[in-house]
């Protein structure tokens, strides 16, 4: 444990005493901070942009630019949200309940130095599960045999796919399936097989994530915010901004709890800081007294706090899965994973293994850039400001050439481009129509992996199902996945529900 | 206006989805099929559980099995009702919004499969960011057919000087250009484009707002350069028309007057 210590402190040294360290880390928190507050701009697309700016560096700037845009864009979507009333990104939509109204009161600055101090506060949270849970989920994951695998890719998609869906569960698991189907084109690896090539060279080493990523993310988000001609109102004067500890202080116990359901949150695949922030509100919410309550929705530190705290804490729990296990556990960190696999690490449960001290190191970048994005949150927050007002219609094209020039960059192939379009136009309808796009990506991330190790398993048991059963955490997957399938059949759902309230009743009693 | 279609709309775009998933899953399905599924394929004996095809088969067939409960769901919701209606598919003409997302996806389309492989990239970028800072900076409508028409009748230029003075003769419209001499007349096509579509934001009747105009010229000649700057000589990343007027001469310009390595 002192050894562990000891090695994170050599590592937060050596990265605070390189100047070029510090100048990346933040340069891009503050970049991801003008991504989050700028409506239409998301973090996930600001990491996608960004890998392919840091395709040329090696992996440990490329990390530090990468987490501490990731960190900065999540804090970074509360600037409108408070100022504007207009979530810069999804995470931040609970924050402008009550960011909002204490802008109209004046106190736009104290908001700001809140979700500044509780993002702070969420992120090294988030850090401590991070860096306390990995170890151990990732020697527990090492046990795992091909099934777990398979049954984890699946879990992966079957959950993100049951929570992210708005109207109709079946919409996100087809958006999970289309993601497995994506992961299969290209020859296959047991016999090179080529699967969809339609007889393209291009295709036979399969789709590249990360074009298909942008495309995902990128594209849709430029169609949907010119066509939607959202024009934004003129941001109002901000008072000054502090760190409000005391009000930190007084909402202490909400901080624990929001970080705990953020990380929570975070951890499961594919839903991310947005499902946090508002879970952590309504919960909140209902924890706090009857006059604390009436506050809700009125400009209560209270709310912004709890949201504040969960949404960025969320990143430490959406890095667990996807370091220890390969999984993502949000968007962005499926595009994390994305620039990862690019720049030669595959996170997984051998990566302690491969790349020894990677969890430490990681943990060391984004302690760094939590502190990075609390300075420039308390220093240049009026400069972000100013950008707010740069109209949508000038800067969303701006983002096309630069999704464009993105996905042509890594590996200087045309193709890419071909395929980034379509996948952006597929992923705009889908989500037209109500489609979550968040499985899909995960479907493809995972979708390898899923193929792989079911052949494997199947070979290594001669096409026997039954060592299956014979793997207890294989068997609880397999019963998780049953469980949240089955129960969207009405009948089952009804029955299941009378089960938890006749065993909650008897709890009572 | 109210954003979320209501129950009706809601069930006919899921009935539509559902038809054309279940159709492409199911051609995929029958496609997939074709793998080998037992036999040798290179020198692996193949037995059904280390078949490229299981995989594949598992998610095309639970893919149908979705697709079918959708479309069973958006049935009882009477979604079947207007699906032939063009309106159903595309839009309703009349909304903006309708408008505006097929223009964008019309200049995306251009832009990839047309420009990017014809001309240089820097006039590429200038005439995406012109089409859409046009339409949607000044909040206007009007210049929907213009711009439209005037896209298609350059991809046709494009296209025919691509196909008509190539010296290759297995040339295809998507093939990136590599010949000086069509890149050149490319360029001189997309150049002559942009100074008109330039003048007519200038001078058109319409055109008031001189502040935006002088903003929006700025913004569509300056912001591609410093990206091309960024991306060639910083990244190392090459545009993907190689001999392009712009990029021979940003090339001069870095390499051979400022003398920077």
């Amino acid at each position: 444990m002192l050894d562990q210590f000891s090695n994170f402190f050599t590592i937060l040294f050596n990265l605070v005493t390189d100047p070029t360290n510090l100048l990346v880390v933040f340069g891009a928190s503050f970049i991801g901070i003008i991504f989050g507050s700028m409506p239409g701009l998301t973090a996930t697309l600001g990491i996608a942009l960004l890998t392919s700016l840091t395709y040329g560096f090696g992996p440990d700037i490329a990390l530090l630019a990468l987490l501490g845009l990731y960190v900065g864009a999540i804090y970074g979507g509360s600037y409108p949200a408070i100022l504007i009333n207009i979530p810069g990104t999804p995470a931040a939509a609970a924050t402008a309940l009550d960011g909002y109204p204490l802008t109209q009161k004046g106190e736009g600055g104290r908001a700001l130095g809140l979700t500044t101090t509780a993002s702070f506060i969420g992120t090294i949270i988030g850090l401590l599960f991070l860096v306390t849970l990995s170890p151990f989920i990732a020697s527990m994951a090492l046990q795992f045999t091909s099934w777990e695998f398979f049954l984890l890719a699946l879990f992966g998609i079957v959950i993100s796919g049951t929570l992210t869906s708005s109207d109709f569960v079946i919409k996100g698991w087809i958006a999970g399936l289309i993601g497995l189907f994506l992961a299969t084109i290209g020859r296959d690896s047991l016999q090179y097989f080529p699967r969809y090539t339609a007889g393209l060279s291009e295709l036979d080493a399969g789709l590249e994530i990360v074009p298909v990523l942008i495309g995902a993310f990128g594209i849709p988000q430029v169609i949907r915010v010119l066509s939607e001609r959202n024009s934004l109102a003129n941001t109002p004067k901000l008072g000054r901004i502090l760190p409000e500890l005391s009000a930190i202080t007084r909402n202490a116990k909400h901080i624990v709890r929001s970080s705990t359901i953020g990380v929570g949150v975070g951890s499961v695949p594919g839903i991310g800081e947005d499902i946090a922030g508002w879970v952590s509100y309504s919960t909140a919410k209902n924890a706090s007294s009857p006059e604390q309550q009436k506050e809700f929705g009125k400009g209560s530190e209270t709310a912004i706090v709890s949201s504040e705290t969960a949404n960025n804490a969320c990143i430490g729990g959406a890095l667990i899965p996807l370091l220890t296990l390969g999984i993502p556990g949000s968007p962005p960190a499926a595009m994390l994973l994305g620039a990862l696999l690019l720049h030669g690490i595959t996170p997984g449960p051998s990566i302690e293994i491969d790349h020894p001290d990677f969890l430490l190191e990681v943990t060391a970048i984004m302690v760094l850039a939590s502190f990075a994005m609390w300075a420039n949150g308390m220093l240049l927050a009026k400069q972000v400001v100013k950008l707010l007002t740069i109209p949508a219609p000038l800067f969303i094209p701006v983002v096309g050439i630069l999704c464009i020039l993105g996905g042509y960059a890594l590996g200087l192939s045309i193709f890419n481009l071909y395929i980034l379009i379509p996948v952006g136009i597929a992923s705009y309808f889908l989500s037209e129509m109500k489609f979550p796009i968040a499985p899909m990506v995960i479907g493809l991330v995972l979708g390898g992996m899923a193929d792989e190790s079911l052949r494997r398993a199947l070979m290594l048991s001669d096409g026997s199902f039954l060592p299956l059963f014979e793997r207890p955490v294989a068997v609880i997957l397999l019963l998780v996945i049953c469980y949240f399938i089955l129960n969207q059949i009405p009948a089952v759902k009804a029955k299941t529900k009378n089960l938890f309230s006749f065993w909650q009743r008897k709890k009572d009693v | 206006m109210n954003k979320e279609p209501s129950e009706n709309k809601r069930a006919q775009s899921d009935f539509k989805v559902a038809i054309v998933l279940l159709g492409i899953a199911l051609f995929l399905l029958v496609h997939t099929l074709t793998f080998p599924m037992s036999g040798s394929y290179g020198g692996v004996e193949n037995q059904w559980f280390i078949s490229p095809a299981l995989f594949p088969l598992m998610i095309t067939s639970l893919l149908v099995v979705c697709s079918g409960i959708l479309l069973f769901k958006a049935c009882l919701q009477r979604g079947f009702q207007q699906f032939w209606a063009l309106k159903n598919w595309i839009g309703d003409w009349q909304e903006p919004r309708i408008k505006d997302r097929w223009y964008i996806i019309w200049v995306l389309l251009v832009m990839i499969y047309v420009y990017i492989p014809s001309i240089d990239f820097y006039l590429a970028a200038i005439l995406f960011l012109l089409s859409l800072t046009s339409r949607f900076y000044y909040q206007t409508t009007h210049c929907l057919s213009r711009f439209s028409l005037i896209h298609l009748i350059l991809s046709c230029v494009l296209i025919g000087i691509k196909l008509s003075v190539n010296a290759y003769e297995d040339t295809t419209w998507l093939m990136v250009n590599q010949d000086e001499l069509v890149i050149y007349y490319s360029d001189l096509a997309a150049a002559l484009t942009i100074a008109l579509v330039l003048v007519l934001n200038w001078f058109t009747p319409e055109q008031k707002d001189v502040k935006r105009a002088l903003i929006q010229t700025i913004v569509v000649l300056v912001v591609p350069l410093i990206l091309i700057i960024i991306f060639t000589f910083l990244l190392y990343v090459p545009m993907p028309v190689e001999y392009g007027t712009i990029s021979n001469f940003l090339s001069y310009l870095v390499y051979d007057l400022l003398a920077i390595q």
